[in-house]
């Protein structure tokens, strides 16, 4: 197997471990409301953890129109993740772009976004994504069939896969005191809005593009200084 | 209306804020502001996506930070990513049984 492959396949398989208690916990929490087809289904076709999660949680006591719209609001985030995925691929076909973005997660497109230039390629993200896409169903199926029979505190201690996965990506970039202020004013931002009393989706999407847009500023403020010094 | 039919259109919901951008891209090009801006919002949504989540990921907000600070040195130690995500879980699944 090429280089390529084993380090996509890797890649794929590190978010897809990240996955692997969040899909079996949504299998679980989903087995005394839907029947096996559907939450696998739902986790084929949605794709989306947090946004599965909302409509488990609205199923009993919303409207089908209100859990869209939340889910809508919430999977907004996914717009300016994929414009950014796309616009680094730019160079790849339609086609191509269109079956990538089909999987976008915040998980992918943290972990794509630090490829380096010979690794934006079709097969480099493709392999990432479509792996860790198979985990997602694979472990809400295999939570939906066997959560009673695991063991509670290692499904609980997974809990923090996803977490150390964004840490890890993370670390390497902090060490530019930019990065380190938008990534620590998107926390305070996120924490603030949600704080305040705003909607998960919306709270995430202002965070994100507020702490990005300070980003932009001090790449600005830097560049201006060092033209006059 | 059917959970199934719930889930074809949360289908449509979910594909079409991923696909749109699609049809954008490459179109027009994008000023260096702009460049520049896109390239910030993968370290934001890092910092977003990490905090507060990860005070509820597991049992109490304590484990978390612990979990959070032992994944940090890990990463900082140029772990890869997987075995990074490994020791993690692992690091946790132990403090719950210490503390």
């Amino acid at each position: 197997m090429s280089k390529v492959y084993t380090q996509s396949l890797a890649d794929g398989i590190t978010i897809g471990l990240g996955y692997l208690p969040v899909a079996m916990a949504f299998g679980i929490t989903a087995k005394p409301l839907l029947d096996l087809l559907s939450a696998g289904l739902m986790s084929a076709l949605n794709f989306a953890g947090a946004g599965q999660f909302l409509t488990l949680q609205m199923l009993n006591n919303s409207s089908y129109i209100a859990i869209i719209i939340a889910v809508f609001i919430l999977n907004s985030r996914m717009f300016i993740m994929s414009f950014k995925i796309n616009y680094d691929l730019k160079h790849l076909d339609f086609f191509k772009r269109f079956l990538i973005s089909m999987f976008v997660t915040d998980e992918s497109f943290a972990v794509t976004s630090r490829y380096p230039e010979e690794r934006k390629t079709f097969i480099d993200y493709f392999v990432t994504l479509f792996i860790s896409y198979v985990f997602w169903i694979v472990f809400t199926v295999v939570g939906y069939l066997t959560g009673e029979v695991m063991s509670d505190t290692l499904v609980v201690a997974s809990g923090i896969a996803l977490y150390a996965l964004f840490i890890a990506l993370l670390m390497p970039s902090v060490r530019d005191y930019k990065n380190l202020v938008v990534a620590g004013l998107g926390m305070g931002m996120h924490f603030l809005f949600k704080e305040i009393g705003l909607a998960s989706g919306i709270a995430i999407v202002l965070a994100m593009l507020g702490a990005a847009w300070i980003g932009l500023f001090l790449d600005l403020k830097d560049k201006n200084w060092r033209s006059v010094s | 209306m059917s959970i199934l039919k719930l889930i074809l259109i949360l289908t449509v919901v979910n594909l079409l804020p991923r696909i749109l951008p699609v049809f954008f891209v490459g179109k027009f090009e994008l000023p260096d502001t702009v460049i520049t801006f896109l390239n910030y919002v993968p370290i934001a949504a890092l910092g977003v996506l990490i905090f507060p989540g990860v005070l509820t990921a597991v049992e109490t907000p304590t484990h978390g930070v612990l979990g959070a600070i032992f994944a940090a040195l890990l990463g900082i130690m140029r772990v890869p990513l997987f075995f990074v995500v490994v020791f993690s879980v692992a690091f946790v699944y132990l403090l719950m049984f210490i503390m």
